[in-house]
């Protein structure tokens, strides 16, 4: 995959995740049910956990999809010589992303005993996203657009 | 800005706008609060819905409805008054019991699902007494008590987590909320189809007291 396409699909996932964490944020916010096909979703929402520092963990996520959307939006106009940076900071947020989702399913599981359809959604979307921040900071080519390079 | 970023962004921009205008939209097109009604003002058919636990004397003119919370010690407490009353008047008075599991309690919406769950097997009040007898029963002790109690276990589990025991108890504590209730246990007393809103289980107490001489 180019450097150009690597980026899009992480941009797309950031999106995608930046959709999951809102709508989360929204219902949370807004003390709604969230749709689920099981309890599992109100459960977690209703848990003590889904708060940090009294703020909602969708919140968290919300900003953490919306800032690796800006990134990725941003990355292809940094100069060459920032481009490597550029690269750690994705690789940084996406490994941020993965160890606060995996610790975020581990609660589903093993304190909360439910799982949301919701939240396993994100989790799958951070997975991804670390997955990609990995080959793009490998990607020994700088991130460049043909017709503009 | 390189084409590629201002694409990126214009994108984002896109969604950003059109999630906040949906939000918008549903914000200010959902249906409005009930108002808050005084809670001097409560007649019996606010409170009472038919199918929660209740015990005591089913035709009884004095009617308590409490709202309760499994996990705080007052409401402990306030179930060893409620019991007492009911000795006192074993004939006179209908209890009915709602949950009003609070957020700062850990464990109060999962003890509401346990009881909920017993309810639906006819154990609502036993497996009250077990959960009050400890306060920090995990999901594992809850099951203990529930085979103790005779319980159908595997009902019981999938009950514990149905919507409709969520449902139950979510709309205990909207009726609660709508009539001003905000800690626990707060009772409504109710003579007939008049009712009085009373906070913490010393003053009922004193109020049926009250009640009973009228009576």
């Amino acid at each position: 995959m180019s450097s150009v396409h690597l980026n899009r699909v992480m941009f797309a996932l950031a999106v995608a995740g930046l959709i999951v964490a809102g709508l989360l944020w929204y219902w949370h916010a807004q003390n709604a049910e969230v749709p689920c096909t099981n309890a599992g979703c109100d459960q977690v929402a209703q848990h003590p956990t889904s708060r940090l520092f009294g703020i909602p963990v969708a919140a968290y996520g919300t900003f953490f999809y919306l800032s690796f959307a800006l990134l990725c939006a941003i990355r292809p106009s940094v100069p060459a010589e920032k481009q490597r940076l550029f690269a750690h900071l994705l690789l940084l947020w996406g490994t941020t992303g993965f160890v606060v989702s995996a610790y975020l399913t581990y609660l589903e599981l093993f304190v909360i005993h439910a799982i949301c359809q919701w939240c396993m959604a994100s989790a799958i979307i951070a997975t991804a996203l670390f997955v990609l921040s990995i080959l793009a900071w490998r990607q020994p080519q700088l991130l460049t657009i043909p017709s503009e390079a | 800005m390189k084409s590629e970023t201002r694409f990126l962004l214009i994108m984002l921009g896109f969604i950003l706008i059109l999630g906040a205008g949906l939000a918008a939209l549903n914000y200010y097109t959902r249906p409005p609060k009930p108002p808050e009604v005084n809670p001097t003002e409560v007649k019996l058919s606010d409170v009472l819905v038919p199918g929660r636990p209740e015990k005591g004397n089913p035709n009884a003119r004095v009617v308590i409805v409490e709202f309760s919370d499994l996990q705080c010690p007052s409401c402990r407490r306030g179930n060893e008054t409620v019991e007492q009353i009911l000795l006192r008047y074993p004939n006179k008075i209908r209890v009915v019991y709602r949950h009003y599991p609070l957020d700062i309690h850990e464990r109060a919406r999962l003890y509401a699902q346990a009881a909920e769950a017993a309810h639906r097997q006819g154990k609502f009040w036993e497996m009250q007494d077990l959960i009050f007898n400890e306060q920090d029963a995990n999901e594992k002790r809850l099951e203990e008590f529930a085979r103790s109690l005779g319980l159908n276990m595997e009902q019981f589990r999938k009950d514990m987590k149905s919507r409709e025991v969520m449902q139950a108890i979510v709309d205990d504590l909207t009726t609660g909320q709508r009539f001003g209730v905000n800690s626990t246990p707060t009772y409504f007393l109710f003579v007939g189809d008049k009712g009085q809103m009373i906070r913490g289980h010393t003053s009922l107490a004193v109020e049926v007291e009250k009640v009973m001489e009228g009576e």
